[in-house]
């Protein structure tokens, strides 16, 4: 993916998904800077592969060594003071830390590479910038479209226009309506056919937080409705509570995506893949998982292999590719991750897609990075979000054996912290468990005590 | 995205400079149609429909634009510009024919309003004084380049106006933020300097007196010269993202069309070309497009215009019959209610050209840079000394 001549800049940018289309992200990410930060710039070290890259992140990260390897450690850190809530506009305008950025790059004298985790407005800024101070910036794996139209693809309602321009993708989408109030989602919830159970997405909703479901034949008087919404709105969902409350104001507002729900909530599958559009490339499949969620809508890991039939399988990925195809034609370069709903009386069906780095992909990227290319012919992996560390963790070891006590592991099972947050009680981790042959497990094993890869197997 | 350091478009700039005046110098702007004149323009104030009425008096013309500058414009000229005298006495008889009780005003005599040559400070004063007959006028707008926004200027303005009024807007012709298209596919002039530094006199002004509160509007280009449909749906969305982040009270998104002696009814005269070098208006659906990509906050305050214009145009944006009526009706109903809603349904509308729109935002085969370089020989060409 990455030409390793270059020096790489990655940029920590994922919280710029908010800036275009909600009107006070910028307000709320600046008063949650360092929160939100902790974790993303290890996200962000994930999409590279090259020692010494810049990395440019909100806050600076509370340990830059990489967890057992499973990616390259930064050679250089520029952290911004916060201004706008865009990691990219404030660089830009903090003449202090741009002028360290710029003497770096203008040292290393050659092209320079952007990994951002997506597209945005800030990217674009960034990049004139670079490029009005004389760095030469490699612009071809960035996309023709602006952040502010890859913004747009990322909310419900956009991502739902662009699905519908391919005539096979139209067909595998629920059938759906925009509402601009939750007066007007109400009044189409309340009246729908009551054995129709009905799914209701808010346009910035993220991993199932502003997703609202109404099952088949469950009450829908307007002020259970009312109360279901209004209730969800302040609490979040259970699992992620503490974390997401403070999301809300924002993740929640209109316009809404009222869709039908298909197969059984509870029993669907959902896979999730993800794909890299690049100018040579119309589609690559990178990486595809199932996801495991909270009442069928709220994501709390994922998991691979991935309990369905290889022919649906083999069907997700070619409507993916279909996705992907009308992306590119349209200019658009990058991450996409596509989301699916397997019913369990069969079918395809496309949920929706996101225009950026997703959980699942860190995943399928820290498993290449360890096991080389092959890795899912002979490796199996479980990873959960936001699971709660006890005690301080000092080292990548520590935390994995209080996993492998607390999370009862047998011996062939390894845990993998993959990025610790600060939770609201404490710290808490995206926890990585993977299982496989006995020469992987090996690995794993070696992983733990911080080996580099390339030590343990020169080839991965 | 800009991909060049900005020596580069200053030098650009400087041919299309050259093209411009030798454009001009065969192609004279016309005669105005109406020396003065008047229509109603659909807006919303403080969340409910109104009305803004759009006057204009007689002038010489917008300089710039006798220059050869802004490659889409033509508001006329006219060499025989009356005096102050004939053109207050035009004026006067304008504002005896509207609605007394008109309370939203916008003077816009085709070129800047601050511009000494174009309108002299006498004529400026008298314009003020005339609308004071207007006894329940709340608001002026005015335009300008923000060059000629001095502090005196505007303090002399503010003092003209009649006690009635409360609010004064300033417009900004910026047409569009990256630099390259701005100072060569349109060759407007200007830059973002320039509006900052008129926006810091304005908030320096605004600080000095309470007489009444002073804000300023951008008008924003949908589909400049040499843009494809989707660049100029990214141009506009990045354009009035900036102009909400200076400071802009309200944006105003116009559909670009074409009029007659300017290098863009040339370009789209140029059938021989592949689009959008030969250049084609943007499609009313784009114009939709861009409300809906905007922030609810930012759709609040952002209108649709540029169909309404008193300079007739030979080319209109782009449309089939059975959309055409329906999407102008949403877009003139955004500007009365801005019920995102409309937005929805005009968008979901299906009509024989929808597809054709969609085959449009598709990436054209030469990136935006290689191409305003190629409009530019093209227009060399056509145009050399």
């Amino acid at each position: 993916m990455i030409d390793t001549s270059d020096c790489i800049v990655v940029v920590a940018n994922f919280d710029e998904i908010y800036t275009p289309t909600i009107s006070s992200a910028s307000r709320i990410l600046r008063r949650r800077r360092r929160e939100v930060a902790r974790g993303l710039w290890q996200k962000a070290l994930l999409c590279q592969d090259q020692e010494g890259c810049v990395l440019i992140s909100p806050a600076v990260p509370s340990n830059l060594d990489p967890v057992g390897g499973a990616w390259c450690a930064p050679g250089h850190l520029v952290v911004p003071k916060p201004r706008s809530g865009s990691v990219c506009r404030d660089l830009v305008d903090d003449q202090r830390a741009w002028a360290k950025l710029i003497r770096f790059l203008s040292k290393r004298q050659t092209r320079v590479r952007i990994v951002p985790q997506l597209h945005s407005p800030g990217i674009e800024v960034l990049v004139d910038a670079l490029l009005t101070s004389g760095i030469d910036v490699d612009t071809a794996e960035l996309p023709l479209v602006s952040g502010y139209t890859v913004a747009y693809w990322n909310t419900k309602v956009g991502g739902r226009e662009l699905l519908q321009s391919d005539p096979q993708v139209r067909r595998s989408l629920p059938s759906a309506a925009v509402c601009n109030t939750l007066a007007e989602v109400t009044a189409l919830v309340a009246t729908a056919d009551i054995n129709q159970g009905i799914v209701v997405k808010a346009n910035s909703s993220m991993g199932g937080v502003g997703t609202w479901t109404f099952p088949a034949n469950a009450d829908r008087r307007a002020e259970v409705i009312s109360t279901t919404i209004s209730e969800q709105k302040s609490r979040g969902v259970s699992r992620w509570k503490p974390t997401y409350r403070k999301k809300t104001g924002w993740e929640t507002a209109g316009p809404y995506i009222v869709e039908e729900m298909v197969g059984d909530i509870e029993r669907n599958c959902s896979p999730t893949a993800d794909f890299w559009i690049s100018v040579d490339s119309p589609g690559e499949l990178i990486g595809m998982g199932e996801q495991l969620l909270e009442d069928g809508v709220a994501y709390h890991g994922c998991r691979y292999p991935i309990r369905a039939e290889p022919a649906r399988l083999e069907r997700c990925v070619e409507l993916g590719l279909l996705i992907c195809m009308q992306l590119h034609r349209r200019g658009y370069r990058g991450f996409l991750n596509v989301d699916y709903i397997l019913p369990p009386d069969g079918g395809v069906w496309v949920a929706e897609i996101n225009l950026r780095e997703s959980a699942p992909l860190d995943q399928f990227l820290v498993m290449r990075r360890l096991f080389g290319d092959s890795w899912a012919d002979k490796m199996s992996f479980v990873c959960e979000e936001a699971v709660a560390l006890h005690g301080h963790s000092a080292t990548v070891q520590d935390v994995s054996e209080s996993l492998l006590s607390e999370l009862e592991l047998h011996k062939d099972q390894i845990a993998l912290p993959l990025a610790v947050y600060d939770g609201p009680v404490q710290e808490v981790a995206s926890v990585l468990v993977v299982a496989g042959d006995r020469m992987s497990v090996e690995t794993l094993a070696a992983v733990t005590r911080c080996e580099s890869p390339e030590d343990i197997n020169g080839d991965a | 995205m800009e991909t060049r350091e900005p020596r580069d478009v200053h030098v650009l700039a400087s041919r299309m400079r050259q093209v411009a005046s030798k454009f001009r110098a065969d192609h004279p702007l016309s005669a105005p149609r109406w020396n003065s004149g008047t229509y109603p323009l659909a807006t919303n104030v403080q969340g409910r429909p109104d009305t803004k009425t759009l006057v204009w008096f007689p002038s010489p013309g917008c300089f710039w634009s006798l220059s050869g500058g802004c490659t889409m414009c033509d508001f006329g000229s006219n060499p025989q510009a009356q005096s102050v005298d004939s053109a207050l006495s035009d004026f006067d008889a304008l504002i005896e024919r509207l609605d007394p009780g008109v309370q939203h005003i916008h003077i816009a005599p085709g070129g800047s309003f601050l511009s000494d040559q174009e309108v002299p400070p006498e004529l400026r004063r008298g314009v003020m004084q005339r609308v004071e007959r207007l006894r329940f006028l709340r608001s002026v707008g005015i335009e300008t380049r923000p060059n000629l926004l001095t502090k005196r200027k505007l303090l002399e303005l503010i003092n003209s106006l009649p006690t009635q009024v409360q609010h004064l807007t300033v417009g900004f012709g910026f047409e569009c933020l990256t630099d390259i298209v701005r100072e060569v596919s349109i060759y407007k002039g200007y830059g973002r300097s320039h509006v900052e530094a008129a926006i810091r006199v304005i908030n320096a002004v605004n600080a000095d007196q309470a007489h009444l509160d002073i804000t300023f509007e951008v008008y924003v280009m949908l589909k400049p010269l040499f843009l494809s449909e989707q660049e100029a749906i990214d141009e506009a969305l990045r354009t009035i993202d900036w102009c909400y982040a200076a400071g802009a009270e309200t944006a105003v998104l116009f559909l670009n069309t074409i009029k007659r002696n300017t290098i863009q009814a040339y370009m789209a005269e140029r059938a021989d070309l592949m689009p959008p070098l030969h250049y084609q208006p943007p499609y009313y659906r784009s114009a939709i497009q861009v409300l809906r990509q905007l922030t609810p906050t930012q759709r609040q305050r952002t209108a649709v215009l540029g169909v309404q214009s008193g300079v007739l145009a030979d080319g209109m944006p782009r449309g089939c019959p059975l959309c055409t009526p329906f999407l102008l009706g949403a877009l003139m109903a955004h500007n009365f209610t801005r019920d995102p809603s409309i937005l929805d349904h005009a968008a979901n509308s299906i009509c024989p050209c929808r597809d054709a729109w969609l085959e449009d935002l598709l990436v054209p085969g030469e990136d935006l840079r290689s191409r305003i370089y190629h409009g530019l020989e093209i227009l060399e060409q056509a145009f050399s000394k």
